[in-house]
């Protein structure tokens, strides 16, 4: 039983150089992924999206079975514990939740909730396990999470404090706070619809501050992804002409 | 290696053969038939939806 766990862990992870079986089943899972989020580019289901949601919901099945099987090979100690740290992985989360739209085909139809079906967006994530650059990227954001944490912290308060701004300052401009952190995002991200503009000369000159300093903010996260992903591709080098 | 030698087999043609050989190129067959079903399925669900 020990050698049949081990070879399937094998399998389940990213194959090695003349692994067949383990190369033939990441084309599936890639191909499963794809194919299963194509009935989310169209408008309306038909029969052969229903399959495809048969076959895929089983494959991910089984896999995310397979998968915490073999936790214990994959977290690196043969302990229960091996398996609860495996469940509470980001990826094992996102394969649990890719499998729930499955629930959707046993639902009466009155009951079905649309919302489910929205999780097979979950599905892309499991693509990262397959393309060594994703595991890079993966990685990377891993590593300077904390300083994105605090990008994410600065650029929050800074769209608070404009929309409270403009909020006071333009009262027959937006009918709710919500109006104002919307505009307020628009602005900050330059994307500027003009759906909502200012009219007054001090609002006005608050919509061109944050614009100024929301491209600033903005680009920060850019901006550390970059210098830690470079930092990441230089260390593999220097690794490999060692 | 006395072990090794009994999970394996001799076909008709007196070749040495082993289970777990057969099992991986099944595995690696049902790989690949769901893999094509699935890339079928996903043209056929985009030709009939579009």
């Amino acid at each position: 039983m020990f050698e049949i766990k081990k070879r399937l862990y094998e399998v389940l992870e990213v194959s090695g150089v003349g692994d067949k079986a383990s190369r033939a089943y990441d084309v599936l899972m890639t191909m499963a992924v794809i194919v299963g989020l194509i009935p989310m580019t169209l408008k309306a289901d038909n029969i052969f999206t229903h399959w495809i949601e048969i076959v895929t919901s089983v494959i991910f099945i089984l896999d995310y079975i397979a998968r915490v099987w073999t936790a214990d090979f994959k977290m690196g100690y043969q302990n229960y514990r091996a398996y609860i740290a495996y469940v509470l992985t980001p990826l094992a989360i996102f394969d649990l939740l890719s499998i729930l739209p499955v629930a959707y085909l046993f639902l009466p139809v009155t009951n079905r909730i649309t919302l489910l079906r929205l999780f097979r967006f979950f599905r892309v994530f499991k693509l990262v396990r397959y393309s060594k650059t994703m595991v890079i990227i993966a990685n990377v954001v891993r590593k300077v999470k904390k300083q994105l944490f605090a990008v994410l912290i600065l650029i929050v308060i800074y769209i608070f404090v404009s929309a409270m701004l403009v909020f006071q300052l333009e009262p027959n401009l937006f009918n709710t706070f919500f109006d104002a952190l919307y505009w307020a995002t628009i602005s900050i991200t330059t994307i500027g619809y003009g759906d909502i503009s200012p009219v007054t000369p001090i609002g006005r000159m608050i919509t061109m501050v944050s614009a100024l300093v929301g491209m600033a903010v903005i680009a920060l996260p850019t901006g550390i992804i970059t210098a830690a992903y470079m930092n990441e591709i230089t260390k593999k080098k220097s690794k490999y002409e060692l | 290696m006395g072990d090794d030698f009994n999970k394996g087999f001799i076909d008709d043609s007196g070749v040495y053969g082993n289970g777990k050989e057969r099992q991986t190129k099944i595995f690696v067959a049902v790989c690949r038939i769901l893999t094509v079903i699935l890339a079928v399925l996903g043209v056929l669900a985009l030709i009939k939806g579009n």
